[in-house]
């Protein structure tokens, strides 16, 4: 089976982040940048299945400027046999000129299966796997936590609202939002990582595309609730808190 | 038509974030008569009348072959099928599984603009500008449309819900929506194991998330939800992926939903489904190290620490304090 993963590269957001004045969207400040989360666990699905059966052949994909060539080497490493990387000028932020963008990629030659993650880290919309799905016009389902192929079909099961989880019988080709889960994506092996250096990627330019979205502009978070911190040293903090709660009601009566 | 609201339905009744992404698609459109419900599969006709009736708002009931139980590639379809050939500036519908699928399918056939999780709106110079969470909660995102039609997903709990309305008795129409076989086909629904019911039930609840670190901070949060009456541990998907905490004590948009007088968040960042979860919790207490935290804007009381040093110290005056 031809499997393509489409990762992504993102800002490492555990660490200080800013707004980088000329792409208007979020940087980490110490330039540091990894691979997206969601992206590390459909990469992680499709090399399980690899591992079943070593007749797959996986690409991972990915979308963007030069500097995200190191996500591509990432997933090599992991154990994908291939990487594409479709170039572009700027980090891509519209969802419509990104999934037609990978469209046109994937369309040349339609492999039996693409992964996605369910939600990216950084733009959060969960919008290029369906996107893609529809443009591909094939089957799609996010929120996937198990999948086994067999034949022509995918059966996946995965979460929905509540706790609750659907499964689903996919025909092939498919797309596949994969939900983050228990399994934790491979770290990089020896053998790979070596093969990955060497490797070449192939390179696909991708022209400015029109987009249906303005600029994003990014702004401080919306505050559901006006917090006050806690000052003082944490043993202050932790009787300050503690009478608050006691005031509350909120504490164990004994 | 200018607004066209989708949702989910049961038994005849559409739930509250439907009702939420009503209330954005009449605040978009100006007037009732100017939106309508589309409503699709087993008890369509019910549904629609229903609202109608309550709401004022024109209905549509959208039937056709393998539209129950619902599946993105159908829905999609059918809606695409009966609303495509002359299609309204807006759709909007809550930000669930299934819609979060069939609203970026339609943008893309529709060459359309898509925004998820819409929190909030504002008109701008030229037209509507929305407001939606990036970067795992620590910025929001202005993002608007240079094209029609507009798609959006609204995050539950972000609008008033449409209100009803006496005596302004709407439009029910009827669709017929022609689907080719569909290559998806639904095989079942399970629940996990134990269902998040004492979560639900919990006066207090004592969260952990990665900022755990691991199973013994567990141990900590236990200590901790002792303190509280009624109370019990839960956990984010970063704890509960993890495996420090069992699935079944994760509260968020795939777990539970809870509202207990006391939430505690510790070494939880925050991201809107984990907060979508627990956003009606009576008084809500976060402790994180990173004071950028998204946790803290929906918290009463922030405290940034590591909670493995500051849980001790909490229980250290609990015991100060006879």
């Amino acid at each position: 089976m031809n499997i393509r993963v489409c990762v992504k590269q993102v800002p490492d957001m555990e660490g200080a982040l800013g707004i980088n004045p000329e792409t208007g969207l979020a940087a980490n400040l110490a330039g540091q940048e990894r691979m997206d989360r969601a992206s590390a666990h459909a990469l992680e699905e499709a090399l399980i299945l690899k591992d079943q059966d070593r007749g797959h052949t996986i690409t991972a994909l990915t979308l963007g400027p030069p500097s995200h060539e190191p996500v591509l080497r990432r997933a090599l490493a992991m154990g994908a046999d291939r990487a594409v990387h479709l170039l572009t000028e700027d980090a891509p932020r519209d969802h419509l000129a990104m999934a037609r963008a990978l469209a046109s990629a994937l369309q040349a030659q339609t492999p039996d299966l693409v992964l996605c993650g369910a939600m990216s880290e950084d733009l959060m919309a969960g919008a290029t796997g369906p996107m893609l799905a529809a443009l591909l016009d094939v089957p799609f389902a996010s929120g996937v936590v198990e999948l086994r192929a067999s034949g022509d079909t995918v059966e996946v099961v995965r979460e929905v609202e509540g706790g609750a989880r659907e499964t689903l019988l996919l025909q092939l080709p498919a797309v596949l939002g994969i939900q983050s889960q228990a399994r934790q994506p491979r770290y990089p092996t020896l053998t790979h990582m070596l093969r990955a250096g060497r490797q070449t990627i192939g390179t696909v330019s991708i022209p400015a595309l029109e987009t249906a979205g303005l600029p994003p502009r990014l702004k401080e978070p919306l505050q559901g609730r006006a917090v006050r911190f806690l000052t003082g040293a944490p043993e202050e903090k932790a009787r300050d808190l503690f009478a608050i709660l006691q005031g509350k009601g909120l504490v164990c009566a004994r | 038509m200018r607004a066209l609201i989708l949702a989910e339905h049961a038994e005849g009744t559409v739930s509250k974030a439907g009702l939420e992404a009503a209330g954005l698609a009449l605040a978009l459109a100006g007037t009732r008569g100017d939106c309508a419900f589309a409503l699709l599969g087993k008890g369509a006709h019910e549904a629609a009348r229903e609202l109608a009736v309550t709401y004022g708002v024109p209905a549509v009931a959208v039937l056709g072959k393998g539209l129950f139980p619902p599946t993105s590639w159908a829905w999609a379809r059918a809606v695409w099928d009966v609303f495509g050939h002359a299609p309204p500036e807006f759709f909007a519908a809550p930000q669930t599984t299934l819609m979060s699928e069939i609203l970026p399918m339609l943008a893309a056939r529709a060459g359309g603009f898509y925004a998820s999780g819409v929190e909030d709106w504002h008109a701008g110079q030229d037209g509507p500008v929305f407001l939606r969470a990036a970067y795992s909660g620590k910025y929001a995102m202005e993002t608007a449309p240079r094209v029609r039609p507009v798609f959006l997903t609204v995050l539950p709990g972000a609008f008033a819900p449409l209100a009803p309305v006496e005596g302004a008795e709407a439009r029910v129409t009827e669709a017929r929506a022609e689907l080719p076989p569909s290559p998806v086909e639904h095989a079942g629904w399970s629940r996990p194991l134990e269902s998040g019911l004492s979560l639900a039930l919990a006066d207090s609840l004592v969260a952990g998330g990665r900022g755990l670190g691991g199973p013994e901070g567990v141990d900590l949060l236990r200590q901790a939800a002792a303190l509280f009456p009624r109370s019990a541990v839960a956990g984010s998907r970063g704890a509960c992926d993890a495996g420090w905490l069992p699935a079944s004590s994760q509260v968020g948009v795939t777990g539970a939903t809870v509202s207990p007088k006391l939430y505690m968040a510790c070494g939880i960042s925050g991201a809107f489904q984990h907060v979508a979860g627990m956003r009606g919790a009576g008084f809500v207490v976060a402790v994180n190290l990173d004071p950028k935290a998204p946790v803290f804007l929906h918290a009463d009381v922030g405290i940034v620490e590591d909670l493995k040093v500051f849980l001790p110290l909490l229980l250290k005056a609990a015991g100060e304090n006879p």
